[in-house]
This record gives structure tokens, C-alpha cells and sequence, in this order.
């Protein structure tokens, strides 16, 4: 009988094996293996302002790209593709790719911050050195509102002659499920809210309230706090919601906070 | 009758009378005789005489005892001898033993004791059987199962098991004659003798397959099996000469079908695409998503995956048989990889005995085939020329701004060049008669324990464009050890191979030359420019021999494989069997290409430039695979039931590793070392990817048949892979069959001349993962270009799909095997109805998700289709060899798409939408003006997938041809009103480029040594658009050569009916259905003529085996569309010589 058994050990060496279906690719991250360590966050959040930084956002588009030709800044006369985004022709083929590039970018770094906020709202601030968790979380709360926001200011009807135009979706998840298109009311709530949990996290904490720590600072992550979503930076995006919304009391209160 | 004593005296009457009284005394004394008999048996004898004769001893018993023996004369012959040693024994123990030496038997009948031979029935009760054993195998070795093991004349038989053996209980006397028979063999006879342990070898009847079902990780009886399977020996392969083994196999199964490349022609290094019953993926858009082709079979070599390359660089020599398994109780068994076929290939074992030798031996020449081609010549070209205004002054297009003056001078000049005999035929230029050879050598033997094979081969296949080839270098040590129960096998195999593809880069620039322009000068330098310093023509030819003959460019591509193959198979019972297989292979393959810092490429960079001229490109890719299997199987044979089942699981991985990167900077191109480069290509970084996947599966398969009548198959398989998303990991397949052997029936057995007749049905699924490593897993890359102040970041790669899984297969088939006249006629015909469902394909998602598209299971396509082998043998005389055999395919094969995702419509939208704008596009820009324009010219039939149409349909605007009073095209629009303007929104199905019918037919004769056989390859009843029609005829840019037909066949002048358009119509004709035509052809696609040398002539030479061949390959082709074929590379006919020795 002895045979058998052997036989059987053979089969069994075929069970266990789940496992080992877990491949890991070298040239990518696995989005799990990213966020398993506290230096993955930054990374990603890192990640986030290098992507608000390309040609397609804000290194193009929305500064001296499209939307200063939108604003007639340039003279396009002899740029004859320029000239239909200049006379606001969407339909016409430059600025149809621009407008759908503008959409995808902002989303997609949407995106990136939301799988990154995903991951830091299951995590607990013990587990982060620091005040790390408070800034990455702010950080990448107020970058959503932030991107959103500019969003809004872009497709949506003004805020003011019709706030109840249905408009962007507020993205807060990182899925296969899509979101539903909100009003600008709503949209503009989402956006406060983020912020004011952005500015909750940050108030006391962010290094940039320690004016001369920021440069000498010999943590990098730290580093040109000036460059990042601070808690200035907050309040400011949060003065300028307010007015955007015609709210001009509390804009001014924000904005005071700022320039005090 | 013979008495010793007083008996012989009386005359036979009264003898008579005297029996019959002893009967009736017998019959009423019996207890009285039992007593006198005991008495007379209990007598003691004393014979110590060692041999000697059964008479004597009886005689001298009498003597004794006084007891009469009684026997025939006859029975007891008088040479009959025992070893008489009776010592002090009592009659009885001296008869009995007497008895057990001899085959006689006693009776007491009243005082004397009656001798005869033991009749038979009372034998076989009173002998124990003894047990034979033994193991049939056909004419290689190979273990033959289910063959009939019958002892002659009476009912005692057994069949063989899988592995061809058999255990058989026969009668312990004398001559027993076994029979052993099994379908498609000669039947043998052996008398048993002393020896009880047989090897027997069957002979092939006829050209029959073999009786074995190879899946792989095991071996079905053929004839008790559900799923429909086609087998290639090697003989088969051996008849056709020196070509791959894709084209060997196509010719042997018109479902095994390589898609014809026009393309890429007879190219070496060109891959075939190979589908098995039509296609199930969306072409051109799926491809870039998924891994390679993904039509493609799997292929299994000697139990393990490997690739199609793999396959494609193997030595046919060595290739045992191929067995292609088509539908689900063939295929279930592979499970997620076997939606597209699986084609099982078995390599040649050693068989044991002295050391053999087969030598394979042939040279190989292949002629470049240019009849498709059919150009202007100088002559024409220049009348072609002047006709289409190529020198009035208000035709821009080609002669920019010159004038009249200039133009005639231009003419002129080319006129005079025509007039004093130029005529370049540059279609020749980059060609040649190329030379290849193939050696194989292969070396076996041993003993029954231990055998060996040792292999070693080479190939070198050149192309027709100079330059180009491919070598192949094979060495193999195979090493098998038998004990008792288990047998070690282990295969090492180590393939180099080495390809170069031609530095006259691709064959359609030669084709655009103009034939009035000379490669040289007067001083027979190579041109660079050709026409040089003509003025008015704004179009440059260059001279693509200049780059090819003066500098080393060069484009390579190496790989060596090596491959080590483990396996033990143990016999745990004679119906238990475990077989365990681990295989391991790393293969390192290296790409180089290199570009001389004098080539056209680099003419006219900036002084500041001058070090980045020349470059280097290096790509490296390693792959390693491991693949081990455990397979369980039973055997049982009871009665009329045969029950087999296996059990197996298996795990395989796969890894692959590339980096690339480009050097530039050469100084010349004699220092071509990547050592001399100066730098790395600016801006650029090195590039690679990596990828691994991971598969491991477990499957069941049951067979059952009762008395070879009724047949059933199961079996299921479940599969784990890692490119599978997070949620979909294992992935059930199974499969049912049933078949009926009505030749075993009574009431068909042996009527109406019918010899076989198996019907079988069957359905299951399979699944296709051959995508992507990490498709279903969400990434994230590291930016490593992009910083952030002094910080780098990382950003989400691709939106994964958790939900990702295989695609299915729901595979049917109905089959039907027909045997006529003692199987001279064989008829094979199967239906079948696959549909794939949850093709993997990009599905377009809302851009606010973050990402636009994702990969996801969407989409189902049918193919529905038939196929039918018919097999003839007029001629089949076993005697003197001669057999005269012919074949017929044919297979047919609809293919409809059923559902397709969003992206797709958004695709066939898109496609559209582009056309409109092309047009747009034209009608704006005043195109005579920009000759740059044509290369954006959409002139192919549009793709597009639409639901309910097949992948093959072809996609054009309705046509009603040339109106003969305008010469220009009337076109259909949907709504059925006529119109001269082409416009995407009438485009609709005009053709199926998929034939209705396509096979192989063919024939062969054998007789005294001497074999021919020829086929010929078919397709009917499909379409085509006529690319060159639209391109080179009605498109022609004539600064350019073009088609003959463009200056033949064209409209002039009002009246003239003509298939194409007036010559000086500068519009850009598109595909319409005035381009489709019928596309049925005919390929004599090879002829092979073998002649084996007597055996006692071989053997003079001391060679026991010596055959000649000659094989002809693609010797003629007939078309009824004249289209260019072989458009980057030529196609090629072969000639081969072959020789094979063996000794």
C-alpha cells in the first residue's frame, strides 16, 4: 500500500497553490505593494503634482495653453487650427482634443489622488512618522477639491446666474463605477467639505506655519512646503470658492487668514 | 486394441461380446469392483530402471502384478519413454506417476487396467493455464492499445492496454497459436512456446494512422475515443521534403489552415499565423492588447507548452507524429489554453538494439517567383508616361514648375535612354537562386535497461533577397532507463538559431523603380540618385542597391534555447499508472541591427551631428519556463467494459526579461562593433520590459466504452492563472462525449462492404488566456522622467479589472468515420459550431473614471463550419508493394460576429469619421500639389465590426463600374441612388474574404521502392479586393513604375467600355466593389518523387536503409485575380533533393 501513498503525496503537491498565482511584475507596482509603506504615499502624492505639472493641465491647458487662447491673450491669426479655439468653434478639431484632453488629464489625476486617499483613510496616523499622515491626507483632500474646483469653473454654467446646473461629477472614488453627474450646488459642497477636512488636518501642523523650517528643513518630503497644497493654500482655494459662490464675508475672512 | 496375455487370441466378434458383458458386469458389481480394483491397485512393484520405454514398463508391470494392461498400439507409441522409479510403491503411485510424465490416463476396468491419452476437456480441467504476457507495438515501437489478442480458434482473448500490453491465460499444452490483430495492421500469428513473454511487432496494413490518440500528458485508444483529432506520422512529414513543419501539417488537415501572408511571401524568418476552425478575435484592434497573435494554437512538444517558434525552428526529422486536437473531448484537458487547438508533437524515441545511424540529407534551391508581378516596361512606361501628362506643362503633380521646354527635354532624354536598349528589370536586382542545405544526424541504441539517442542537426535556409537567411542548429542527448516497473526518461535539447533579414531592406521599393533609369553609371559605379540632375521631375528615385552594396548594414536576430525534460513513469499496477514530467527551459535571444554612418539616413546631418551618424540597435530578451505535470491514470478491461480514467494537475510559469537600447556615432562601417559607438542615442533611455505569468491546473478525464460499441468520454479541467483579474482566478472547463462503433454492431458486421462506421458527438468548453501579464492588476510606474522640486513620484498606470478572466470557448461537434471495401475507401466528415464568448477587448469608460479605457470581457463570435477527408485506395497490393491512393479535404467555415463591445462602435464610428475628414481633408488642399498627401490615402477596404457580419467581410462602397461616356466611376449609395462621389456613409458588406471552400487534394504510388506524391491546395467561392488593381492601376503615381493593366485597360475616349478610369484622372480612386473579385485559386503546392534503394544493394553498401528524394515545392499557382503577392518579400518555388541513410 505504500505505493498509494506516495501516490497521493504526489497529488497533494497540486493544492496549495493560490498563492503562488501572485505574480509581481518588476517594471510596475502592484497598487496593494505601493501603499504598504509610508515612503508609497509620498511617492504617489508626488506622483499627483508631477502630473498637475504636464503640458496636458497645468504645465499647458489650463495657464498658457488653451485657456489663454480661450482669453484671447495671443494673437492666432496665422495659426489657423489656434484661431478656431480662439473663435470658440469646439467643434473643429484642435479644440475638441484639447477640451477632451483637459477632461481626461484633470480626471485622471483625480484618479491618482483618490486611489492614494483610498488607501490613507484605511490607514491610522500611528502608523506614519510624524505628522506625515495629516499632510499626505490634506494634501491630496485639498488637491481633489482644488482640481475639481477648476473643473467646475470650466464646464459648468456660472454658479452664480445658475446654481443648479447639472454639470461635473465629484470623483471620490478610485473605480470601475461612474459617477454621477452633481449640480453645481452640490459639487461646490463636495468641495468645501474636502477642503474644511483638509484645513482641520493641517491646522497646527503644517510645516510651513514654522517659517524658517521649510528651507533647512533635512527632510526632503518637507522641503519647498511653498510648492504644495499647505494650509495657505487651503484657505486661499477656500476664499476663492467662497467667491466664486458670491459669499464675500467669508471670502474675506479666508482670505485675511492668508495674508495675515 | 492390443492385451497383453490371452486376449489377443480371440477373434474380434467374441471380443465384442466379451466387452459388452464386462460392461454389464461393471455395471452390477461395481462395489465388489471398487473392491478388487483398490486390491489390485494396492499391489507393490519394484522397477528401478531409470528411461525406458511405456511398453516395457507395462510389460514388466505385468510381471509383477499380473494385471493385463490394455491400450491402443497407436496411443502409446512405442518411442514413448518415462522415468520409471518405483521402489517399494504400490501400483497405483507407479500409474499415476507413469501418467504425469506422459499424456496417458488410466481406467481398472475389471482385472486389467485400460490405458488412453487424456481426451482435451478432461485436460483443460485437470492443467493449470499458464500466463502469457506481452507487448505489442507497431512498426516504431510504439505501444499499441486496444489491439486483440485471440488465441486461434477458440474464444480466449484479451485486448491490450494503453501501453500496448497484454496478460492472457492460456491452455498449457502443446502448439497454442495466438493471434494478434488490431485496426490498420497485419494480423500476426505466433505459436507459443516455451517462452511466455512476447514482444510482438505489427506491420501497417495500408497507410493507416496510428491507432493511438497522443494528447499529451496521455495516450486514448483511437477507437474507443469521442473527439475528433488528426494524425501526421512521420513517414507523412518525411514525404514531403525540407519545408517547416506548419506547412507539413496543413496539407494532412484543411482545418489546420496558415493564413496566407502576401505580405511577407516566402520570407525565412517570416512566422506563419495559424488558425484551427476560423478565427474568434477582432484583427488589428485586439492584437496590440493581446500577446501576439492570439488565432494561434497551443503547441505541445513531447508533453510541454512551447512556442509557435519553437515549432517553426524544429528539426522535422525528428518529429515522431503531430497530432492536431480540434474539438472539446480533445482539447478539455488543456483547459484555459485550448480554444484555438492544440497540436501535440512527440518526438522520436531511441528504440533499443546495436547502435543505429539515420542520416537526413538536403539541399535545397529555391527560384524567387515574380509571375505576380506584371510591370511596365521602360517602353511602356515612358508611353504611359506621355499619356498621363507627365510632360504638359499644367500637370503639376509630377513635374513641379518647369517648362515646356524643359519637359521635352526631359522626355527626350528618357526616350533616348529607352530607344538605347534600358530596360532595367529592378524586381531582379535584390533577388537570387538561393542554395540551402539540411544535414540531421541521429544515433541510437542500447539494451533493455538502458537507451540512448544522441541528435544533432542543421539547417540552413536561404532566402531569394540576398542576404537573407535563416540557420538552425539542433543537438539533443536523450537517456532512458528502465527498471522493472519504472521508466526514467530525460531529454536535454539545445536549438541556435540565426536569422538575417536582407540589408536590401523590403522588396517593394524595387518594384516602384522606374525600368529607364540605370543601378550604375557608365564606369559601372553605383548610382545613389537615380535620374540625377533631370530637371522638371520633382520626384526623386533613389537607389536602394547603392545603400544594400556599398555599405554593412546589417538586421540580426539570434536565440538559444535549451531545454532539459524529465520524466518518470511508473507502473504501479498493471492498471495504475503515474507519470510525472518536470520540464525547464531558458531561452536568451538577441536582436542587433546596424545602420553605417555613410547610409542615406545620416546624408545631410549638420557638421555639430557628425558623431551621432551610424547606429546601433541591441535588444535583448530572456525567457525562462518551468513546467512540471503529474498524471494519474487507470486502466481497467473486464468483460466487455473498458474503463479508463486520469487524473493530472500541472503548474507552469513564465518569465520574460528584455532591454534594448541604441548606440550612435560610428566613424565607419568596418568598425561595426557596438564597442566603437560614440554615445547613446540622445534623448533616448534604454528601454525593456518584464513580464511573468503563472498557470496551474488540475484536470479529469473518464472514458468508457462497453464493447467497443457504445463509446463515452468526460472530462473536465480546472485552471488557476495569474493573468486572470483578483476575483476570477480558477476557471472551470469540462467536456461530454459519446460515440457509437457501428462496425461492431451484429447487424453491420461485415455488410454492405462497409469495414468501419463510428459516429460521434460531443460539446464542452475551453478557454483562450493568451493575453497580457498583468492586464487584470491595477499598477502603479514610477515617473522617472518628471521630478517635483527634487522629489520623483509615482502615478496609476492603468485602471485594472479585477473581473478579468479567459475567454470561453463553447465548442460542438458531430462526427462521422466511414470505412468502405476493407478500408480501401475512408470517409472522415465532421460539423462543428464554436461560439467564443467574453472576448477580451478595450472597453471605452467614462474619461471621469480617470482613465479611458480598460480591458474587459466583452464580446462573442461564431464559427460554424465543416470539414470532410475522403481517402481512396484502388490499388493496395500487399505482395509486390504497389499502391495507388488518393485524398480529398475540404473545409468550410462561417464565421459571425455576434456581440461587440462599446469601443468597437466607437471604433467602426471613428473609422468613418476619419474617412470624412481624409476626403474633407482632399477637397481642400489642392492635392495635385502635395504628392505627400498620398501617403495618408485611405485606399484599403475599410474595417469595421459589425454584429451579425463575419470578421472577414469586406467593406466597400457599391460600385456600377466606369460610366463609358464620362470614364468616371458610378457609385451606389445606400438609398440605391446613383452618384460619382465616394462617401464612407455607403459603405457596405461587397465580399467575405474568408473562402467557401478551401482543402488540399492529392494523390500518391508506391511500388517496388519507388513513391511519388503530389497535392494541391484550392479555394473557392471567397472574395477579395484587388489592392493592386486600386494602387498600382487605378492609383498609379507614374513617377513610379506601375501595373501593366494602367496603361492597357484604361478608359481614353468617349465610348470605350473599361474596367478602369481614364489615365489622366488625378482623383483618388477608393475601395469600391468594382476592385472586389472572385478569388479562387489553385496551388500545386508540392511533388515528391522517393525511390529507396533494394535492401540487398543498401546493404553491399553496408547500409541497411538508403532512400533518394526529390521535392518540388509550390510549383504552380493559378488565380483568378491578378494581384501583386510577396509585397515586402518575394514568394519562392523550392527544389529539394533529400537522401536518407540508415546504418
Amino acid at each position: 500500500m505504500s505505493k498509494f501513498y506516495i501516490v497521493i503525496c504526489f497529488l497533494f503537491l497540486f493544492t496549495s497553490c493560490s498563492d503562488w498565482l501572485d505574480v509581481k511584475p518588476e517594471s510596475e507596482v502592484i497598487e496593494e505593494d505601493m501603499f504598504e509603506s509610508e515612503a508609497g504615499y509620498k511617492d504617489a502624492l508626488v506622483g499627483v503634482y508631477s502630473l498637475m505639472s504636464a503640458r496636458g493641465v497645468y504645465g499647458g491647458n489650463l495657464t498658457m495653453g488653451t485657456l489663454d487662447v480661450l482669453a484671447q491673450n495671443y494673437n492666432v491669426r496665422f495659426n489657423p487650427s489656434l484661431t478656431n479655439l480662439a473663435k470658440f468653434d469646439y467643434t473643429k478639431e484642435l479644440p475638441e482634443g484639447r477640451i477632451n484632453q483637459i477632461w481626461g488629464s484633470m480626471y485622471n489625476v483625480i484618479a491618482n489622488c483618490n486611489s492614494l486617499i483610498g488607501h490613507i483613510e484605511q490607514m491610522s496616523k500611528e502608523s506614519f512618522t510624524d505628522d506625515n499622515y495629516n499632510l499626505i491626507y490634506a494634501e491630496s483632500l485639498g488637491l481633489r477639491a482644488y482640481l475639481h474646483f477648476d473643473l467646475l469653473r470650466m464646464f459648468n454654467a456660472p454658479y452664480v446666474s445658475n446654481p443648479d446646473y447639472v454639470g461635473i461629477p465629484y470623483v471620490t472614488t478610485f473605480s470601475k463605477e461612474v459617477s454621477r453627474q452633481l449640480t453645481s450646488k452640490e459639487t461646490i459642497a463636495h468641495i468645501n467639505e474636502d477642503l474644511s477636512k483638509a484645513m482641520a488636518l493641517l491646522e497646527g501642523i503644517d510645516p510651513i506655519l514654522l517659517d524658517d523650517e521649510e528651507n533647512n528643513s533635512s527632510n526632503p518630503f518637507l522641503i519647498d512646503r511653498h510648492n504644495r497644497m499647505n494650509l495657505y493654500a487651503i484657505k486661499a482655494l477656500m476664499a476663492r470658492v467662497a467667491l466664486y459662490v458670491g459669499d464675500k464675508e467669508k471670502a474675506l475672512s479666508y482670505a485675511k487668514e492668508v495674508i495675515d | 486394441m492390443k492385451i497383453i496375455g490371452n486376449w489377443r487370441v480371440l477373434p474380434p466378434s467374441i471380443r465384442k461380446i466379451v466387452r459388452v458383458m464386462k460392461i454389464s458386469v461393471f455395471l452390477v458389481l461395481v462395489c465388489t469392483l471398487q473392491l478388487s480394483a483398490s486390491v489390485m491397485l494396492g499391489q507393490q512393484v519394484n522397477l528401478q530402471s531409470g528411461e525406458m520405454s511405456v511398453r516395457e514398463v507395462f510389460k514388466e508391470l505385468k510381471a509383477q502384478t499380473g494385471t493385463y494392461f490394455m491400450f491402443s498400439e497407436k496411443e502409446v507409441d512405442e518411442s514413448l519413454t518415462v522415468n520409471a522409479n518405483f521402489s517399494q510403491v504400490s501400483l497405483k503411485e507407479a500409474l499415476d506417476e507413469m501418467c504425469k510424465q506422459t499424456s496417458l490416463k488410466y481406467e481398472i476396468i475389471d482385472d486389467y487396467v485400460l490405458i488412453t491419452k487424456r481426451p482435451r476437456v478432461i485436460e483443460q480441467k485437470q492443467e493449470e493455464k499458464k500466463e502469457l504476457r506481452g507487448k505489442v507495438t507497431d512498426e516504431k515501437g510504439e505501444p499499441l492499445p486496444g489491439a486483440s489478442v485471440v488465441v486461434k480458434e477458440t474464444t480466449i482473448g484479451v485486448s491490450t492496454n494503453l501501453d500496448g500490453e497484454f496478460k492472457l491465460k492460456i491452455p498449457n499444452n502443446g502448439k497454442v497459436i495466438i493471434l494478434i490483430s488490431s485496426i490498420g495492421y497485419k494480423t500476426k500469428e505466433i505459436k507459443v512456446g516455451d517462452k511466455l513473454d512476447f514482444k510482438v511487432k505489427l506491420e501497417p496494413d495500408t497507410e493507416v494512422m496510428s491507432e493511438v490518440v497522443v494528447t499529451g500528458y496521455f495516450n486514448k485508444a483511437k477507437e474507443s475515443f469521442t473527439g475528433t483529432t488528426v494524425a501526421v506520422s512521420s513517414e507523412e512529414l518525411e514525404k514531403l521534403g525540407n519545408v517547416d513543419v506548419f506547412t507539413a501539417i496543413q496539407s494532412f488537415d484543411a482545418s489546420f489552415k496558415i493564413v496566407e501572408n502576401d505580405l511577407m511571401g516566402s520570407d525565412p524568418n517570416s512566422m506563419p499565423n495559424i488558425q484551427i476552425r476560423g478565427q474568434a478575435n477582432f484583427p488589428g484592434i485586439s492584437e496590440t492588447e493581446l500577446k501576439g497573435n492570439t488565432n494561434m494554437p497551443t503547441f505541445i512538444l513531447d508533453g510541454f507548452e512551447v512556442s509557435a517558434q519553437k515549432v517553426f525552428d524544429i528539426d522535422k526529422n525528428r518529429i515522431a507524429s503531430i497530432t492536431i486536437l480540434k474539438d472539446a473531448s480533445a482539447t478539455a484537458i488543456y483547459g484555459s489554453r485550448a480554444a484555438n487547438g492544440v497540436v501535440v508533437i512527440e518526438t522520436k524515441k531511441p528504440l533499443a538494439g546495436k547502435m543505429q545511424v539515420t542520416y537526413n540529407s538536403s539541399i535545397d534551391i529555391s527560384l524567387p517567383d515574380l509571375s505576380d508581378y506584371n510591370l511596365l516596361n521602360a517602353k511602356e512606361k515612358l508611353e504611359a508616361e506621355k499619356l498621363a501628362g507627365v510632360y504638359d506643362t499644367w500637370n503639376g503633380d509630377f513635374n513641379g514648375m518647369a517648362n515646356q521646354m524643359e519637359l521635352d527635354a526631359l522626355y527626350n532624354k528618357r526616350l533616348l535612354a529607352v530607344k538605347s536598349g534600358v530596360d532595367t528589370y529592378w524586381l531582379a536586382k535584390p533577388l537570387q537562386t538561393s542554395v540551402g542545405q539540411m544535414h540531421s544526424l541521429f544515433l541510437e541504441g542500447g539494451d533493455e535497461f538502458m537507451r540512448y539517442g544522441l541528435e544533432m542537426s542543421y539547417n540552413k535556409n536561404v532566402g531569394v533577397m540576398k542576404g537573407s537567411g535563416r540557420d538552425r542548429y539542433n543537438t539533443g542527448i536523450y537517456l532512458q532507463y528502465n527498471t522493472k516497473n519504472i521508466v526514467f526518461k530525460n531529454k536535454l535539447d539545445i536549438t541556435y538559431v540565426k536569422a538575417k533579414n536582407s540589408p536590401y531592406g523590403s522588396f517593394n521599393q524595387y518594384v516602384r523603380l522606374n525600368p529607364y533609369y540605370r543601378p550604375t553609371d557608365d564606369e559601372g559605379n553605383m548610382v545613389f540618385k537615380l535620374g540625377e540632375g533631370e530637371i522638371g521631375s520633382h520626384i526623386q528615385q533613389y537607389n536602394p542597391l547603392y545603400e544594400a552594396e556599398k555599405f554593412d548594414n546589417f538586421d540580426r536576430n539570434e536565440y538559444i534555447d535549451v531545454r532539459n525534460n524529465l520524466s518518470v513513469d511508473w507502473k504501479i499496477t498493471s492498471e495504475l499508472r503515474l507519470k510525472g514530467n518536470a520540464s525547464i527551459s531558458k531561452k536568451f535571444a538577441n536582436a542587433e541591427s546596424f545602420v553605417s554612418p555613410g547610409s542615406v539616413q545620416f546624408i545631410g546631418f549638420e557638421e555639430k551631428d557628425f558623431f551621432q551618424r551610424g547606429s546601433y540597435t541591441i535588444s535583448d530578451t530572456k525567457t525562462t519556463n518551468l513546467d512540471a505535470n503529474v498524471v494519474l491514470s487507470y486502466f481497467k478491461n473486464f468483460n466487455n467494459h473498458v474503463v479508463n480514467a486520469v487524473l493530472g494537475g500541472e503548474i507552469q510559469s513564465n518569465h520574460d526579461f528584455n532591454e534594448g537600447y541604441t548606440a550612435v556615432g560610428f566613424l565607419n562601417d568596418k568598425l561595426n562593433h557596438i564597442n566603437f559607438a560614440n554615445q547613446f542615442r540622445p534623448n533616448s533611455k534604454p528601454t525593456g520590459y518584464e513580464s511573468e505569468s503563472r498557470l496551474a491546473g488540475s484536470f479529469l478525464s473518464f472514458n468508457y466504452s462497453y464493447d467497443n460499441r457504445y463509446l463515452f468520454d468526460a472530462s473536465s479541467r480546472i485552471d488557476g492563472s495569474s493573468k486572470f483579474g483578483k476575483l476570477q482566478q480558477t476557471a472551470p472547463f469540462w467536456s461530454l462525449g459519446t460515440g457509437w462503433n457501428l462496425h461492431n454492431e451484429e447487424f453491420l458486421k461485415d455488410k454492405f462492404f462497409l469495414s468501419s462506421l463510428k459516429l460521434t458527438a460531443n460539446l464542452g468548453t475551453s478557454g483562450n488566456q493568451n493575453f497580457n501579464a498583468y492586464q487584470a492588476i491595477t499598477t502603479y510606474k514610477y515617473l522617472s522622467e518628471v521630478r517635483y522640486g527634487l522629489l520623483t513620484g509615482a502615478v496609476l498606470k492603468s485602471l485594472g479589472n479585477e473581473d478579468l478572466k479567459w475567454q470561453s470557448t463553447l465548442s460542438r461537434n458531430l462526427g462521422v468515420e466511414l470505412g468502405l471495401l476493407d478500408e480501401r475507401i475512408k470517409v472522415v466528415g465532421n460539423y462543428y459550431l464554436n461560439t467564443t464568448h467574453d472576448l477580451l477587448t478595450n472597453i471605452s469608460i467614462a474619461p471621469s473614471l480617470g482613465f479611458r479605457s480598460f480591458n474587459a470581457n466583452m464580446g462573442d463570435v461564431d464559427n460554424e463550419g465543416y470539414e470532410l477527408r475522403v481517402q481512396a485506395f484502388p490499388i493496395r497490393n500487399k505482395e509486390n508493394g504497389m499502391m495507388l491512393s488518393f485524398f480529398a479535404n475540404l473545409r468550410h467555415n462561417k464565421n459571425t460576429i455576434k456581440k461587440i463591445s462599446n469601443s468597437l462602435k466607437a471604433y467602426n464610428d471613428k473609422v468613418i469619421e476619419n474617412m470624412r475628414k481624409e476626403i474633407e481633408l482632399d477637397n481642400d488642399n489642392d492635392r495635385t500639389n502635395d504628392v505627400a498627401l498620398d501617403d495618408r490615402t485611405t485606399t484599403e477596404s475599410i474595417l469595421q465590426f459589425k454584429e451579425g457580419q463575419s470578421l472577414n467581410a469586406i467593406y466597400a462602397v457599391k460600385s456600377m463600374g466606369i460610366d463609358p461616356t464620362t470614364g468616371e466611376e458610378i457609385f451606389i449609395k445606400k438609398d440605391g441612388s446613383l452618384t460619382n462621389v465616394w462617401s464612407p456613409e455607403d459603405l457596405v458588406v461587397v465580399g467575405e474574404a474568408a473562402p467557401k471552400f478551401e482543402g488540399f487534394f492529392g494523390g500518391a504510388f508506391d511500388y517496388k521502392g519507388f513513391s511519388l506524391n503530389y497535392n494541391f491546395n484550392y479555394r473557392l467561392g471567397g472574395q477579395i479586393l484587388n489592392q493592386t488593381v486600386i494602387d498600382r492601376v487605378e492609383n498609379a503615381k507614374f513617377y513610379e513604375n506601375a501595373d501593366k493593366r494602367a496603361l492597357e485597360q484604361r478608359w481614353a475616349r468617349s465610348g470605350d467600355h473599361t474596367p478602369y478610369k481614364n489615365i489622366t484622372n488625378k482623383k483618388v480612386t477608393r475601395a469600391s466593389s468594382r476592385f472586389v473579385e472572385d478569388d479562387n485559386s489553385l496551388t500545386l503546392t508540392n511533388v515528391n518523387l522517393s525511390y529507396q534503394l533494394p535492401d540487398h544493394f543498401a546493404n553491399s553498401l553496408s547500409l541497411s536503409r538508403v532512400k533518394l528524394g526529390v521535392h518540388l515545392t509550390d510549383v504552380f499557382r493559378w488565380s483568378s485575380v491578378e494581384t501583386e503577392r510577396g509585397i515586402y518579400y518575394p514568394f519562392a518555388r523550392k527544389y529539394s533533393f533529400s537522401l536518407k541513410v540508415n546504418f
